[in-house]
């Protein structure tokens, strides 16, 4: 039994230390940490089986999971972040929305300074109900191709995604809607990202540009640094789980203690509940552990010289600027397995302008319709082993990471025409590179 | 929409019109299958039939019947699960509308057992069968082989190294247990049961899957489900699996309701759970059942239960397992789950025991050690009286009845006493004869 006990006799590393994993089969987004304790242990695999579960309708006899809903999206956590990887979108118009919701909003600042809510449909579209609500109605994607051409010849289809809907059942969504498809994003590493001191994110903006986003901490009453989520709108993971909980599984917590149904939405507000709150303050302190603890995928390949010459393009083409390879990161104050250290999650976790053909023309916060959070890139490598179907970008309508490259625009126009220009063998030495990660 | 917000939606565009891809149809179907069983079945179905919006409600098996009964009502029209015992429930009860099964592809039994209901009522859609999920590489540390047979992890060589599950807390269990009764039979096969615990440790509903501690290397071999076990090997882990030939199946089925709201659809998500397309499913990395079809099968595959029946029959009779579940479940708590600790101490005196009348020859020290054996071994319950229905029906009511529960306590308070007193006396027994051989 002394393996098992390792990490307590030998105490928890520094950085990301203890936080990498070897593993690289479908598993691979889904191993704690070596540095999780014996004490932790079953906390996290509680957290693991609460992100896998199904939720159900209220009352049920299982009443610790009852309150799904009245209206949802999915289930369950893992419907969307499956394996703990990334979600997809749909492949057209005929496919539902498995791993992937939108946001709604209209024009104007919410009450805690992020977007309107739609007056009717709420900040989201809720696709699915229990029996006896009703549900919101349907979004439907449609593509419009179009190809972009590499140096050397290389045509690549792109695929914009036009969204629409059907079904609504409270009426139009109405001229001024704000909307924003999401996937669902990986999910490990993030205690380390959590890790990250706001004055190092704060001091890379003035230095290298991007932006924080300013969010509004529930627990805290107050204004916050933002980190998580596609538009760093979430100021810890605590808060980005709860609203996740809440928005997706209509499920609720003390950080969202009201359920997911606006003033016209009869039935739902009519709804049985499955507590109050539906998800217990243990139960989230059980998820939020197993989303902090998850291990990051290490590097693979790293001797191999087209790898090599690829990490040397990604800084020359300016990818680097943006994803940033290291973070420092300091002792986190409720994890003492995160100690003070670096991390490599190639992010800068700061908002950037990425152009036109990205921008959902929804701002959140501070982060205009434009701009998005710099998304981690590491074991995005892995992502395709993990995940039966995974999307890249925001929305996922991206299907491979060369054309999440070319899908680059605002700030990083200028690291996407380098690449775009770039000859078939440093384009090929590139995505080798984020191969490896 | 005004030229400003055209501009703010350049990256998504948005068009307000309803989709004319709307669906015209609606099934709601109750389940109790994991999101990545229910999701591919969903978007496999959707495919096949756009025309139709499939939500999923779900329920765990023991809550899907009063569900079904009451809020549930009217408002479902599928019930597709692995509960046996609630479907021949609701059968009963007349929930299920007759579906149409062409037996020359279906056949509904897999060599002499019925798999599906013999009216028509439900229909089987898949099988799982249980095994040995082992890691090879913690085995090879003591030089043990891949366990094939039940009665392999019962050998003390593998103290330590096997994690069982406990049938009143592990949804799978109870079936598994009963299997290794009914094959070995009711007294050799909880002899089994109990030699296998005391190598074990015990697996309750907590957090911890068995793969986990099979992958931490904090055991060897895990007796479970299929399922997880190849479900696991497809996804990496460097597990091996083993169907024991004395194995037993777990089924799962399909119904359309009674009073199904949507039952043309129903009856189309029942059909294609059968078809060749639901089936070929089930081999999915994330899934890995049996399929019920025997025309899934080609040569080349992992195993095959149809064949298998031929060579090796089965000898697991489902429904003598669902009227006895109950009893089973009380019975292993009581043997093993309350008093473990004791259980593995008295098998460890008794093999010990064992071994010092045989290293000396000494026939009256082998024939101690023996009785010592057949105290450990001895049961509160007949074999005749484990079908008894007065007894079993004790068992199975006492969640409902309150003098069923009165009465199954003061049997069970019985048992614990009863083993109790036998494993202390197996345990003097074994060490009358380890001081017997110490003194020669």
């Amino acid at each position: 039994m002394l393996l098992p006990l390792l990490p307590c006799l030998l105490g928890a590393a520094s950085g990301d230390d203890g936080f990498r994993t070897a593993v690289t089969s479908r598993e691979a987004f889904a191993q704690p940490a070596s540095s999780l304790s014996e004490t932790d242990r079953p906390v996290f695999f509680h957290g693991r089986n609460l992100f896998r579960q199904v939720w159900i309708v209220a009352p049920a006899d299982d009443d610790t999971v009852d309150g799904l809903g009245p209206v949802y999206n999915r289930l369950s956590c893992i419907a969307c972040h499956g394996k703990n990887g990334r979600g997809f979108a749909p492949a057209g118009p005929q496919e539902e929305l498995r791993a992937m919701l939108v946001r709604l909003s209209v024009p104007g600042v919410g009450a805690d300074g992020g977007p309107l809510p739609h007056p009717v449909y709420g900040d989201q579209l809720n696709e699915l109900a229990i029996p006896g609500v009703t549900a919101e109605g349907r979004a439907v994607v449609h593509y419009d191709d179009h190809i972009v051409e590499l140096a050397g010849g290389e045509r690549v289809v792109m695929r914009r995604p036009v969204l629409s809907f059907r079904g609504l059942q409270f009426g139009p969504l109405g001229g001024d809607i704000e909307t924003s498809a999401r996937i669902g994003p990986a999910v490990y590493g993030l205690g380390l990202l959590e890790a990250v001191p706001d004055d190092v994110l704060e001091a890379r903006a003035r230095s290298h540009g991007g932006r924080v986003n300013r969010v509004w901490d529930v627990a805290r009453g107050a204004s916050a640094v933002g980190r998580f989520g596609v538009k760093a709108n979430q100021p810890t993971l605590r808060q980005q789980i709860a609203a996740a909980f809440h928005g997706d599984l209509g499920i609720t917590s003390t950080l969202f203690p009201a359920e997911n149904c606006t003033a016209a939405q009869v039935a739902c507000r009519q709804a049985e509940s499955g507590g109050a709150p539906e998800l217990t303050d243990d139960q989230l302190d059980a998820v939020e552990l197993y989303l902090q603890l998850l291990a990051v995928p290490d590097r693979r390949d790293i001797a191999q010289p087209d790898v090599r010459r690829g990490e040397a393009l990604f800084a020359s083409f300016g990818c680097a600027n943006c994803h940033v390879p290291e973070l420092p990161i300091a002792d986190h104050p409720r994890r003492p397995e995160i100690r003070t250290g670096s991390i490599r999650p190639y992010t800068d976790l700061l908002l950037h302008d990425l152009g036109d053909d990205l921008a959902d023309g929804r701002p959140d916060f501070l982060a205009s319709g434009r701009e998005w959070r710099t998304a981690p890139l590491w074991g995005i490598g892995l992502a395709e082993q993990v995940g039966d179907r995974v999307g890249y970008l925001h929305d996922g309508r991206a299907r491979t990471v060369q054309e999440a490259i070319l899908w680059h625009g605002g700030e990083a126009e200028p690291a996407r025409e380098r690449y775009r220009r770039a000859d078939p063998h440093e384009r090929r030495a590139l995505l080798r590179f984020l191969e490896s990660l | 929409m005004g030229g400003e917000l055209l501009r703010r939606m350049s990256g998504v565009a948005l068009l307000l019109m309803t989709a004319a891809a709307a669906a015209a149809d609606k099934l709601v179907v109750l389940t109790s299958y994991p999101e990545e069983v229910f999701a591919k079945f969903e978007s496999a179905f959707e495919r096949e039939h756009p025309d139709v919006d499939l939500d999923v409600v779900w329920r765990m098996p023991h809550d899907a019947a009063p569900f079904l009964r009451d809020a549930g009502r009217g408002a479902v029209d599928v019930y597709w699960a692995a509960s046996y015992r609630t479907f021949t429930t609701l059968a009963a009860e007349g929930r299920f509308q007759p579906l149409v099964v062409d037996r020359s592809q279906v056949p509904g039994r897999v060599g002499p057992f019925r798999l599906s209901d013999p009216e028509n009522r439900f229909e089987a859609v898949e099988m799982a069968g249980f095994g040995l999920l082992s890691a090879p590489r913690v085995l090879a540390v003591r030089g043990l082989a891949i366990p094939t047979e039940w009665s392999d992890v019962a050998d003390p060589r593998y103290d330590g190294l096997v994690v069982l599950p406990v049938p009143s807390r592990v949804g799978f269990a109870p079936n598994m247990i009963d299997t290794i009764l009914q094959a070995h039979g009711w007294h050799a096969g909880w002899s089994l049961v109990s030699r296998i615990a005391a190598n074990a440790k015990l697996m309750d509903a907590g957090s911890m899957f068995l793969t986990d501690e099979i992958a931490a290397g904090r055991a060897g071999v895990a007796l479970t489900i299929d399922f997880f076990a190849r479900s696991a090997i497809a996804n990496g882990a460097p597990f091996a699996f083993r169907y024991p030939s004395t194995g037993g199946y777990s089924f799962a089925h399909v119904a359309v309701l009674a009073d199904a709201p949507h039952a043309d659809a129903g009856r189309k998500f029942a059909a294609f759970l059968t078809s060749s397309a639901g089936q070929a499913l089930l081999g999915d990395r994330d899934i890995r059942k049996l399929s019920i079809r025997p025309d899934s099968y080609g040569a080349d595959a992992e195993f095959n239960p149809f064949a298998d029946t031929s060579a090796e029959p089965l000898r697991y009779e489902p429904d003598r397992g669902i009227r006895r579940y109950a009893l089973i479940n009380a019975l292993f708590d009581q043997l093993v789950t309350q008093r473990h600790a004791a259980l593995k101490a008295a098998w460890h005196a008794v093999r010990q025991a064992e071994q010092a009348a045989a290293s000396t020859g000494d026939a009256e020290a082998f024939a101690a050690a023996a009785a010592a054996r057949r105290t450990l071994e001895r049961l509160p319950v007949a074999a005749a009286d484990a079908d008894d229905a007065e007894l079993l029906a004790v068992f199975d009511m006492r969640r409902r009845d309150a003098t069923a529960e009165a009465r199954a306590k003061a049997i069970e308070t019985e048992w614990s006493d009863f083993f109790a007193r036998n494993l202390a006396e197996a345990t003097r027994q074994a060490e009358a004869v380890r001081v017997r051989v110490a003194g020669r």
